[in-house]
């Protein structure tokens, strides 16, 4: 029996099995404003109301910053971080690099010291930057996927890209990750359009539907029932 | 259409000719309203406040009717009585809409003005598909479906392409 974890994303866990496989890593892929980051915390807010610690690791944006973009939601995050179920870290890639490099022991350390359930690295495009040369990226990819699944949490991380472009091909970052969540913002004539796909998930039978996706007041939402025209 | 509204009947299509499109309308609303149920009224043509007005004018109870408008634009603000959908390119909001207003405002019958105009927004068959899924929809839930198609000519290809859909065909543009 494989233990899943909820999303917290309404409408979504009853398309995936359930919700996520445990300590399982997740990509979650979009275009700027697409909902990634609010995917994200909305995930870490299901784990603060379960009672579980929370830590989200920001790569591009200072800790105020993520607070601040994030106040609108009914979600009071400062309370969590006061409390200290929820931790906001930034670091910038080269730490992290210097930090993988030495096995990853410090943000180990303090998921353990938290004893944290959830983790959150926003962003894997950032990350990437450091390494211009292809074998190099990879390389480092994967030793950051590797650190992360020693860390033994349910991870989410966040990879900018345009899914919805037609020369668009698999990236390596999805053939490391257990599971792939697409955010789509389509263009339709002067509108645009919001949609979720669950592109990859092992272990999990999931729905290959391309479903209809809100962000409102209270976080998002995805249709299960619903179709994208 | 006593078994449309004793339930027997589920989806009806009404084919209006275009000059006599107002007048007609005016009949198939005044005795939807005359039913006393609670009608999901999708305006693709006119703002629900026109819609509203002439309803009250009528002597309709507007009470009865829960709106979905996609005539009026994006920043209006929206009443209690509709949503405002604001681009009738929207269609999967469109669609979202028309279950909210199943599920959440009660309404048994949902009534399309006009399903042609989405020809005017998009190629016939995407109209076809969000017409097909929105009557599976309806089915689904129980709930009468009335929809007014004003085609530019007879034996319009979307008219009969619906009307495979459709329970029963009403059409008022021919004899």
């Amino acid at each position: 029996m494989v233990s899943r974890v909820p999303t917290g994303i309404p409408g979504l866990d009853e398309l995936i099995g359930g919700g996520l496989v445990q300590k399982s890593t997740t990509i979650v892929e979009g275009g700027p404003g697409s909902g990634k980051s609010i995917f994200c915390m909305q995930f870490l807010v299901a784990g603060l109301l379960q009672g579980e610690s929370c830590l989200f690791i920001s790569f591009e944006e200072t800790t105020e910053h993520v607070l601040q973009d994030l106040r609108d939601f009914p979600w009071d995050l400062q309370k969590s971080v006061d409390s200290g179920k929820l931790q906001v870290t930034y670091y910038t890639p080269e730490q992290v690099n210097q930090l993988l490099e030495t096995g990853g022991g410090l943000i180990h350390d303090q998921l353990e010291g938290m004893n944290a359930r959830r983790l959150v690295i926003d962003s894997l495009t950032a990350f990437s930057l450091l390494y211009p040369r292809e074998l190099e990226r990879r390389r480092a990819l994967f030793s950051l996927f590797e650190a992360v699944r020693r860390w033994g949490c349910t991870s989410l991380m966040t990879l900018e890209s345009d899914p919805e472009r037609e020369e668009r091909r698999a990236l390596s970052t999805e053939f490391e990750a257990d599971s792939v969540i697409l955010l789509y913002n389509q263009k339709r004539e002067h509108l645009r359009e919001r949609s979720l796909e669950v592109l990859k998930m092992r272990g999990s039978a999931h729905t290959n539907r391309i479903l209809p996706m809100k962000i409102t007041s209270s976080g998002i939402l995805v249709y299960p029932k619903e179709s994208v025209f | 259409m006593e078994d449309f509204w004793q339930g027997q009947v589920a989806i009806v299509l009404l084919v209006l000719p275009r000059e006599q499109y107002h007048e007609r309308l005016r009949d198939v609303v005044s005795a939807v309203a005359a039913r006393g149920e609670k009608v999901c009224y999708v305006t693709l043509n006119r703002s629900y406040a026109k819609v509203r007005e002439e309803i009250s004018a009528a002597g309709g109870a507007v009470g009865q009717f829960f709106f979905l408008d996609t005539a009026t634009p994006f920043g209006s603000r929206a009443p209690e009585d509709c949503i405002l959908v604001g681009d009738a390119h929207a269609l999967t909001e469109l669609g979202l809409a028309v279950t909210s207003a199943i599920e959440e405002r009660g309404c048994s019958i949902a009534l399309f003005d006009a399903v042609s105009t989405l020809q005017v927004y998009h190629p016939a068959n995407v109209v076809l598909m969000f017409v097909h899924a929105t009557i599976t929809k309806l089915r689904g839930h129980g709930t009468k479906g009335l929809l007014i198609m004003v085609p530019e000519q007879r034996d319009s290809p979307l008219v009969k392409d619906v009307a495979m859909f459709s329970d029963r065909v009403m059409d008022f543009t021919v004899g």
